[in-house]
């Protein structure tokens, strides 16, 4: 997990790799506010956890529109996710107790 | 899915404008993408809601809070780009991070000069030798306070550092002169004053002493200044005698105008009686005033007269320690040093002056680039820009201090010299700085010279306005409005002279008092308690009036408790204190029903009950810490209630004509002539009413030229700049002010004003 991920962050991740492309849709899927959702975004993007483009302005046109930016996650974004989610999960068994079932995130 | 269609609802073009607002904070290069995206969002989720008729007040109000979160998102790209340009040059980094904690540091010691602001001495032309004594007791939380004769005489015949000691009281007076009433701030002095403070008045054919007999008693005479003499000067000429407090006194000797001592507006100087062994040790009520002899510094001094001390302290105990087993102690302080608010003047120059010099030369650089391209001409045109700007700085200020008629010292030499030292200094950093920096870094020094100035005044401004708001904040503890005081010149007022005072048309309610607040000083002497008081605490001097019982009431000095039922002839057995007392010999509030016993060397005294405390009030203005107070009842110790104090709407002049009108004061009888408390209260403020006016624009001439520094440079410094600006605002204010709202309400107002001033400027600019 890089250093930094914090649990919103590993939330706005876990959206984007759940196909939520846009931020407003990324603001409802985890209920955190825009002035959270957006440098977490910024963040990823820099990183090259995430991938952002604009779509294309055919289809916004064709839709009367303007474009929107939408979020893809990368390979390394994937496999960053799978390794917080690893360190999460493993927290909250050493927590939990070993016979507990494991909380969900997200 | 099907397209929406283009939202229409009012809530978007209100998100639109607040997205707009948020888009001027993202640095350029990025600005545009960012726009896109939010509007974009904002548009399709609009459109989306309106086209499945959700678009409800708490969808419209969740939309709202979202568009405000780009504020944040905006804040967040501007902070993150800045770091990255420090980061991308360290140099320049460590210049910025360094001119903003030099900044910063001045800020402090501008601090630390602002909370030391008291009401000090005035300079004058002074050869250094002039050097005030004060007793002290730290213990007892007693910074400087008077000595008592008897230490006078002792400390005049036995030490070895001073040439001469002498001592005063400061005085109010009435000056009549023809037709002309003056009340005028005063000083009554010892024989050897002037030669102690090292001036010599000039005599005006009288070939007296300067109004004292070969015996050092004084003479009916009096010295003036020369600004009173020339308003007191009629078609006759100079006056050669004046009526000073209904007495005629001969006019001896005039001081220059330059003279300001012991306060700034002392304009008459009177004898005072020589100080004798025969009062007690612990009766402090000379100011004193010495001269060192040739070659003795101060401290050396101190030493001597703490030596002095402590053997007349083994001597008399009582009248030291008394009940209270505190330490006393000397300080010598020298007289005509820069007092401490002109240092703190001379600072703000200082930095105003680096600050238009980094504006002139800064401006110069990123608008003409050819003319500051060399790096000779920067630092040239950095130190011209650095006189011409003192020059101007100065000019404004005396401008300022005379249109608001500031009684504000003027730059005396003194202070011009540690100007000048002050400027050159920052000519020399300034054009450094500028001759360090190259290209397009000149902007970022300018930014940090810019910020770090700005930072300066703005704490400078922030802490003094501070000191002064609480300053102005303490009333004198009474209320002066329509209080009338004189005094009588040849007895007492009796009870039926207030009686008969308080039912003259006109007149609501009288008093009479040994010595009015603000008025005069009252005695000082120790007490002692029945009983241990709680605390312990020591208390070195108390100031005692005498008062009739109905003092409080007329005063409108609150009071808790009761005020006193004895009358005249009864033996006093009750005292009201006031709260200072009470808070030191009764922290624990119980001093109601307590006794106390005031101190008289020698002679067995009455045990006094506390009856009623009484609020604070201000001896020498409200800057003076509150002293501790007691207030006894008529006939104690067999002193004259000399004050009566009338509260009225009548003039002062027409009070004291309606009172021999109707017989309640003969028209034969001797009284000073009449002085409105207010106008005392409203004059002891005064200064610093003024002194905030200059703080107030001293800020303002910060925060201007902050804006115009933003405004000349890149849009990444500019943000950098108002948002350092902004922080830093908000933290000294709140140190000054201890008000958090006021002070994030105005630092949220800086960096918005400079953002925005300075984006509107930088595009008005960058055609040139």
């Amino acid at each position: 997990m890089p250093r930094g991920f914090g649990s919103s962050t590993i939330l706005v991740l876990q959206a984007v790799a759940g196909g939520i492309r846009y931020g407003f849709d990324i603001m409802d899927a985890t209920e955190l506010p825009s002035g959270t959702v957006y440098p977490i975004l910024g963040k990823l993007d820099e990183q090259g956890l995430v991938r952002s483009a604009w779509e294309d302005p055919r289809i916004a046109r064709r839709e009367k529109r303007p474009p929107r930016r939408y979020y893809t996650i990368t390979a390394a974004g994937a496999r960053a996710l799978d390794e917080a989610m690893r360190r999460v999960t493993a927290l909250a068994r050493r927590r939990r107790g070993p016979g507990d079932p494991s909380p969900a995130i997200g | 899915m099907t397209a929406p269609t283009a939202p229409r609802a009012s809530v978007f073009r209100l998100a639109t404008l607040v997205i707009a607002g948020a888009a001027r904070l993202v640095p350029e290069p990025a600005r545009s993408e960012w726009r896109r995206e939010w509007d974009a969002e904002l548009w399709y989720r609009v459109a989306a809601l309106e086209a499945r008729g959700a678009l409800d007040l708490p969808e419209q109000s969740r939309l709202i809070r979202r568009c405000l979160g780009a504020y944040h998102h905006a804040l967040w790209i501007a902070a993150r780009g800045a770091a990255r340009d420090l980061r991308s040059t360290p140099a320049r980094s460590a210049l910025a991070v360094s001119a903003v904690a030099v900044a910063l540091a001045a800020g402090s010691v501008a601090f630390a000069l602002a909370t030391e602001v008291r009401v000090g001495a005035a300079p004058y032309p002074s050869d250094g030798r002039a050097v005030r004594i004060f007793n002290t007791a730290p213990a007892a939380d007693l910074d400087r306070t008077a000595l008592s004769g008897y230490e006078l005489v002792r400390f005049r015949a036995e030490n070895r550092s001073l040439e001469v000691i002498a001592g005063f009281r400061r005085a109010r007076v009435v000056v009549e002169t023809g037709a002309t009433r003056l009340p005028v701030r005063g000083a009554r002095v010892t024989a050897d004053w002037f030669r102690a403070a090292g001036v010599e008045p000039v005599p005006t054919g009288s070939a007296d002493r300067l109004g004292f007999d070969a015996g050092g008693r004084p003479n009916p005479t009096v010295l003036v200044r020369e600004d009173l003499r020339r308003d007191l000067t009629d078609a006759q000429g100079p006056p050669q005698s004046i009526m000073v407090d209904g007495h005629r006194l001969t006019i001896v000797g005039v001081l220059p105008e330059s003279f300001r001592f012991p306060d700034p507006d002392t304009r008459i100087w009177l004898p005072l009686a020589p100080p004798d062994l025969t009062g007690t040790v612990g009766d402090r009520t000379f100011a004193a005033l010495g001269r060192l002899r040739e070659g003795v510094s101060a401290e050396q001094a101190r030493t001597d007269l703490k030596g002095l001390s402590l053997r007349l302290q083994a001597e008399h105990p009582e009248g030291y320690l008394a009940f209270y087993r505190v330490p006393w102690g000397i300080d010598v302080v020298p007289v005509g040093a820069l007092p401490r608010e002109l240092t703190l003047i001379v600072g703000w120059l200082f930095a105003a002056a680096l600050m238009l010099v980094a504006g002139a030369g800064g401006g110069v650089g990123v608008l003409k680039p050819p003319v500051a391209r060399g790096r000779l001409v920067g630092m040239l045109v950095l130190a011209g820009g650095t006189a011409i700007a003192a020059g101007l700085v100065v000019l404004a200020l005396r401008g300022v201090t005379s249109v608001i008629g500031a009684d504000l010292p003027a730059l005396s030499r003194s202070s011009s010299v540690s100007t000048a030292g002050y400027v050159a200094g920052g000519a020399g950093l300034a054009g450094l700085l500028a001759w360090l920096a190259r290209g397009e870094r000149r902007d970022v020094v300018f930014v940090a010279l810019a910020m770090a100035s700005a930072v300066t005044l703005l704490a400078g401004a922030g802490v003094v306005g501070g000191v002064y708001r609480r300053i102005l904040a303490v009333g004198p503890g009474f209320d002066p409005r329509g209080l009338v005081a004189l005094r009588s010149l040849d007895g007492r007022f009796v009870a039926g002279t207030v009686r008969g005072a308080a039912s003259v048309p006109g007149i609501v309610g009288a008093t009479a008092v040994s010595s009015a607040p603000m008025f005069e000083l009252p005695p000082n002497t120790t007490i002692e308690t029945e009983r241990p008081s709680v605390a312990g605490s020591p208390s070195p001097g108390v100031d005692v009036r005498i008062v009739s019982p109905e003092y409080f009431r007329v005063m409108g000095l609150p009071l808790a408790g009761r005020s006193f039922t004895e009358g005249l002839a009864e033996v006093p057995r009750e005292v009201v204190i006031n709260q200072a007392l009470a808070d030191r010999f009764w922290p624990d509030g119980r001093a109601v029903g307590a006794r106390l016993r005031v101190h008289r060397t020698g002679a067995p005294t009455p045990l006094l009950r506390v009856v009623g405390i009484a609020s604070n009030t201000r001896r020498q203005g409200s800057a003076a810490r509150p002293v501790a107070e007691l207030y006894l009842p008529p006939g104690y110790g067999g002193v004259p209630l000399a004050t009566l104090i009338l509260r009225t709407s009548l003039t002062p002049e027409a009070a004291l004509a309606a009172l021999r009108t109707h017989g309640v004061i003969g028209m034969g009888a001797a009284v000073t002539t009449p002085v409105a408390l207010g106008e005392l209260a409203r004059a002891e403020q005064a200064p610093y009413r003024d002194a905030g006016r200059i703080v107030a624009v001293a800020g303002l001439i910060a925060a201007m030229l902050a804006v115009i520094a933003c405004a000349v440079t890149t849009a990444r410094p500019a943000t950098l700049g108002a948002a350092v600006g902004g922080v830093s605002g908000v933290a000294v204010l709140w140190l000054g002010t201890r008000a958090v709202d006021v002070a994030a309400v105005a630092g949220l107002g800086i960096t918005l004003a400079m953002l925005a001033t300075g984006t509107l400027l930088r595009r008005r600019l960058a055609p040139l």
